[in-house]
């Protein structure tokens, strides 16, 4: 059987959606073969961590450092058949890398400064792609695989008590610890939603609570424990309004697009090709009012929702699709 | 369209929308009476104290033995008495007084609802208005602006 590693600084971070995109593509890599996890950290034993083993090789050494020097003995003895690397310049362990294997050595840019068209913008990259590494220096779209359970649809979340309310998400600033109302936490953008449209449910989640919105004032706040609980709110909402979409995929705005749900995001980033298919974007706040009254009208939405569900389906409906790409990289067979 | 009268203090911006605070500021609890008040009128205390009522303007005691009818006549000659008939009279008042009461505080209910819906609806349109007014407004600011 084959054996891989995945190189990543930050495998594992709960609030990173980057974090999210590299578990799922070496999660495809270990349909091909043993996929070890090579990060910094305190060295300690391999650790198992889901379909892979965690091979933590020491804090960074240097100021500002990403990766550790790894002394030999932190490695496993083994070499593998490849390696990908998650991230790119300019924190790639060229040299780590080059050690645990003589085979390809692929990179998974997710997107900002790490772009192959060395563009700065960090929301610039909509799309993953792996290069091929030292034997084919050519860039593989690989695409990109997300789930949602699509029993979500058949009972909204209990508790908040209406349908065909406008969804607004939180953006991604780590939570606190314990789920809480609080509106200073709301984004900018949610407060413009509550205050535009006081005769409709609005809903916001933020800090692991769903607070639900009418008249301009608060409803109700229940815990958002779950994924499960946000398909259900995404699955009966009117539209999802996600002011700081992910940087690398936009996970949210493409799980909302799988319910049918149309997107309003902000006109940059790797959502715009998203609201392209099944939503609208936005560059202000008279914008943003107006495409969520816009997208509100039931032929508007109804047409957004059905165009949207087709390309989030086609496009990041199949996992088989982004084994074989990821297989294919290291030339392995479908 | 804030507390302090500014409009948030946001540009219109969607790195600035994206941004926790800033905007409009929403009530800090809702705007709900609650569940409807059940009506007063035809509610069972106010009924069992019509029917106390009825009792005691019906006949006294009655009945075939000596000791009834002894009762019966002690009733009927209290019952001519001048103060027993103020004081029956005021309670007949009393009784007709809560049934107005209750009729006026179930009023009172009903409009107090409307009232609220029609505030709510004066408050969602200048809501409505202002927030549109204001986004327009901070568009223009932002454009307006030097380095824009």
């Amino acid at each position: 059987m084959p054996r891989f590693a995945v190189l990543d600084e930050c495998w594992g971070h709960p609030d990173s959606e980057r974090a999210f995109v590299a578990r799922t593509v070496a999660g495809a890599l270990a349909c091909h073969g043993a996929v070890d996890v090579v990060t910094p950290g305190p060295p300690s034993p391999p650790q198992p961590d889901g379909a892979f083993r965690l091979i933590s090789v020491g804090n960074p050494s240097a100021a500002g450092a990403s990766w550790p020097v790894v002394a030999d003995g932190a490695l496993p003895p083994e070499r593998y058949d490849g390696v990908l690397v998650v991230g790119g310049a300019p924190a790639y362990p060229a040299e780590l890398a080059g050690r645990l294997t003589t085979g390809l050595v692929a990179t998974l840019y997710v997107g900002g400064a790490n772009s192959p068209t060395g563009d700065s913008d960090p929301m610039s990259s909509p799309v993953l792609r792996v290069d091929g590494g030292h034997r084919d220096p050519a860039h593989h779209d690989v695409g990109f695989f997300v789930s949602v359970n699509p029993t979500a649809r058949t009972a909204p979340l209990g508790g908040i008590g209406c349908t065909d309310y406008i969804l607004v998400l939180g953006g991604h600033a780590p939570a606190p610890a314990t789920p809480a109302h609080d509106p200073a936490r709301l984004p900018a953008a949610a407060r413009w939603l509550i205050a535009r449209f006081p005769r409709r449910f609005v809903l916001t989640v933020v800090d692991g609570g769903v607070t639900v919105w009418r008249d301009r004032s608060p409803h109700g706040w229940f815990g958002v424990g779950t994924r499960m609980d946000l398909w259900r709110l995404m699955a009966f909402a009117r539209v999802t309004v996600d002011p700081l979409p992910g940087p690398v995929v936009a996970r949210e705005c493409i799980e909302s697009l799988m319910f049918g749900t149309p997107v309003v995001v902000p006109g940059v980033g790797a959502a715009l090709s998203h609201a392209a298919a099944g939503g609208a974007t936005y560059r202000h706040v008279a914008a943003l009012l107006d495409e969520v009254d816009g997208v509100s009208d039931p032929v508007r939405r109804a047409a957004l929702a059905s165009s949207g569900q087709a390309y989030a389906t086609d496009r990041y409906g199949s996992p088989r699709h982004l084994v074989d790409a990821i297989g294919a990289v290291f030339g392995l067979p479908a | 369209m804030t507390a302090d009268g500014s409009d948030g203090g946001v540009a219109a911006s969607a790195d600035a929308l994206a941004a926790p605070g800033g905007g409009p500021t929403p009530l800090s609890r809702a705007f709900t009476l609650g569940p409807p008040l059940p009506e007063l009128a035809g509610h069972p205390e106010l009924a069992d104290a019509h029917k106390g009522w009825v009792d005691v303007e019906a006949a006294g005691p009655g009945g075939g033995g000596l000791e009834q009818r002894v009762a019966g006549l002690v009733v009927k000659i209290l019952r001519r008495h001048p103060e027993y008939r103020q004081q029956r009279e005021l309670l007949a008042q009393l009784t007709r007084v809560v049934d107005a009461l209750a009729k006026r505080c179930d009023e009172l209910e009903r409009r107090l609802r409307l009232l609220h819906d029609e505030t709510a609806e004066v408050a969602d349109v200048l809501s409505e208005d202002l927030t549109r007014l204001s986004a327009l407004a901070a568009l223009r600011r932002d454009a307006s602006a030097p380095d824009a």
